[in-house]
């Protein structure tokens, strides 16, 4: 009887430890199960980001590019990456990503989903683009740069400038401090600073000539000959206002008669082009439009202000959330691009020797906005405010630190970052503006 | 009954005693092996979920379906502490996943560990972390997490000194924030056992669980 007890308890105990065992182990299995889990999940984004980046990456540098990939053995899984153009000109890259490994406590496949929009990138979308950076021309402390930075050379700092929106280079940066009681080396990129990245300054004339032919107003002499353009933007109060636009030939002093004509039918589409000479701006613009002039050889293609050229109400409102800060009007629906083959330039007259505010993005291809005849012996000529963006080849003189000329303020008009004034030159390459994952 | 008897009786008790004692403290132990156990899988689990609800929504700082509502990226992220982020983001609805096309306000935050909800634990440096989209009642729970500190870098990989942060965010102004590290501590929130001297730092015998994210990028916070 005795041996029998001992038996049972022996038994019974080895029932209940191989029980508290089995659950122990079990336990222990879970723990490395969750881990596994975990482990497979991120290898599975990582596989899908990838696929992504990859394609993002093959349109960089060939925009035609719509191929696609079909189960690309890619880390222990595979990808579909699948890109697809929609609404003309945007591009849709959707990367999905497969791993088998253990979800849920089993050995499984699971699939992993990133999708990118990319459009063409624009000019206008810079707050500042510099082709040329000058050598000594250092951004200091004290400087902001509102909306995106580019220069296609090496950008210098001293001490501590601000960049308010994503800045990008292509000749990296060269940052220095504690020289001229500048303080210590330390920009300040808020939208995050990204390089070696290559946006060539490219400008081509034909596209806009042709948006101009097809549905705006071409200027060009019949006999080949180069033209000045004067356009004068006038506010009637309708959804696109008018434009007094009169023509001479380059060299000459007499102006023709001008014609005031409605926008809308002068120009539908927005696009206003002299292909040969130079064009003279002013006045108020409603409706968005380009203005541009081409040059030849390397005369012409300039852009003279010969006032305020201004939307019927300021882009950019005083931020009333945080004093300083400027955000943009809603009110404001105009929208003007004004393209100089050769350079913008402010003239010297009495109309801009007392301030001068100009609301639109600037393109200069052969140069940089300029004042017409500047020195240093020049006049104070109070201050050029620009309120869009500045865009050209290198930058040139507006202003002396002995008052010279112009102080600049340059402002820029957010909406730039998504709507762009109609043909405004393009990078002629993609950019991502939404990335879900 | 005889002296030998009685003997093997007092033996009998010892041996069968020892015996007892002996199964008694093996089940003990194996009791506490297995809470132990258990204890290590509840705290990886949480410290999973919480990683995976975290580095989900992160990663979609500054994304919205429709893009264009959400032109400035770097504006994307509100206010930052080391114990707290807010940010624009699209949330996920339950009938697309890809958002509602509507910027939504995000935060996360821990609390502190003598918060009502976490006051009674027996754990008593747990905390815990909300969730709150827009003006809604923040979400939450106990997940065990005691710690959860937030670094920020700019773009040059320098680190942004909090009061910097919590400066530009009472202002309004941009953070400069471009990737983030992050650390997270998960504890039982009531394992087997008191915390002893030597698990000062530690509150159960259950081993804490720690996860870094280094420098996390959300793609949609630097992308134009």
């Amino acid at each position: 009887m005795g041996g029998k007890a001992i038996l049972l308890v022996v038994i019974s105990f080895s029932l209940m430890f191989a029980i508290v065992n089995f659950n122990s182990q079990n336990t222990t299995t879970r723990a490395v199960e969750n881990l596994s889990e975990y482990y497979s999940k991120t290898n599975l984004q990582n596989i899908a980001t990838s696929g992504a980046n990859m394609a993002a990456n093959i349109i960089f540098k060939d925009p035609t590019w719509t191929g696609n990939f079909n189960h690309l053995p890619f880390q222990g899984g595979y990808l579909d990456i699948n890109v697809t153009k929609f609404a003309v000109d945007k591009i849709r890259i959707s990367s999905k990503g497969y791993l088998t490994g253990i979800y849920n406590g089993e050995i499984g496949e699971d699939t992993s989903l990133v999708k990118l929009i990319l459009e063409p990138s624009s000019f206008s979308k810079f707050g500042y683009y510099s082709n040329k950076w000058p050598a000594g021309g250092y951004l200091v402390t004290g400087d902001t740069i509102d909306g995106p930075f580019h220069t296609q050379g090496q950008l210098l700092t001293l001490g501590s400038p601000v960049f308010m929106g994503k800045t990008t280079t292509k000749g990296g940066i060269t940052s220095i401090g504690n020289s001229y009681g500048f303080g210590a080396a330390d920009p300040k990129f808020l939208g995050g600073y990204e390089s070696p990245v290559d946006v060539p300054f490219t400008l081509n004339t034909t596209k806009i000539k042709d948006a101009g032919n097809y549905d705006g107003k071409i200027f060009q002499d019949a006999g080949g000959n180069a033209l000045d353009v004067k356009l004068v933007f006038t506010d009637d109060g309708s959804a696109t206002g008018k434009v007094q636009y009169s023509t001479r030939k380059t060299g000459t002093s007499t102006w023709s008669t001008a014609v005031t004509a409605k926008l809308d039918t002068l120009a539908p589409n927005g696009v206003i082009w002299n292909t040969k000479g130079n064009l003279y701006v002013s006045g108020t613009v409603n409706g968005k439009y380009t203005v541009g002039t081409g040059k030849s050889g390397s005369n012409y293609g300039y852009v003279y202000l010969e006032d305020d050229i201004v939307y019927r109400k300021s882009p950019l409102i005083s931020d009333p959330a945080h004093p300083g800060y400027t955000i943009s009007n809603p009110a404001c629906q105009d929208m003007l691009g004004i393209v100089a083959e050769k350079q913008v330039v402010v003239k010297d007259n009495s109309a801009n020797r007392n301030n001068i505010n100009i609301h639109a993005s600037l393109f200069n291809f052969d140069g940089g906005i300029t004042v017409e005849g500047i020195t240093s012996s020049s006049p104070n000529m109070g201050t050029m405010k620009i309120l869009g963006g500045l865009i050209e080849n290198e930058a040139q003189t507006t202003g002396y630190t002995n008052g010279a000329g112009y102080h600049q303020v340059i402002k820029f008009d957010k909406r730039f970052e998504t709507t762009t004034p109609p043909y405004f030159p393009a990078t002629e390459t993609y950019e991502i503006v939404s990335w879900f994952e | 009954m005889g002296f030998s008897s009685l003997i093997d009786i007092i033996g009998s008790t010892l041996i069968g005693g020892v015996i007892l004692i002996i199964l008694l403290r093996m089940n003990d132990s194996a009791v506490e092996n297995h809470y132990i156990n258990s204890g290590e899988l509840i705290v990886q689990t949480n410290l999973i979920s919480v990683v995976e609800l975290l580095e989900y929504d992160l990663r979609k700082i500054g994304y919205c379906k429709n893009w264009e509502i959400s032109p400035v990226p770097g504006e994307a992220l509100l206010a930052a502490s080391d114990t707290s982020i807010t940010f624009l983001t699209d949330v996920p609805t339950t009938s697309n996943q890809f958002g509602d096309g509507n910027i939504d306000t995000l935060k996360y935050w821990v609390g502190s560990p003598f918060d009502a909800e976490v006051i009674n634990t027996p754990n008593p440096k747990d905390r815990i972390l909300y969730r709150q989209v827009n003006g809604e009642p923040p979400l939450y729970s106990n997940m065990g997490v005691t710690q959860l500190k937030i670094v920020y870098f700019d773009a040059l990989g320098n680190i942004i000194p909090t009061y910097t942060l919590i400066a530009k965010s009472a202002s309004k102004k941009p953070l400069g924030v471009i990737t983030m590290q992050i650390d997270i501590t998960v504890e039982n929130i009531a394992a087997y056992g008191d915390a002893t001297e030597e698990d000062n730092e530690v509150y159960s015998k259950d081993k804490s669980a720690f996860w870094r994210q280094i420098r996390l990028a959300a793609p949609s916070l630097n992308n134009r």
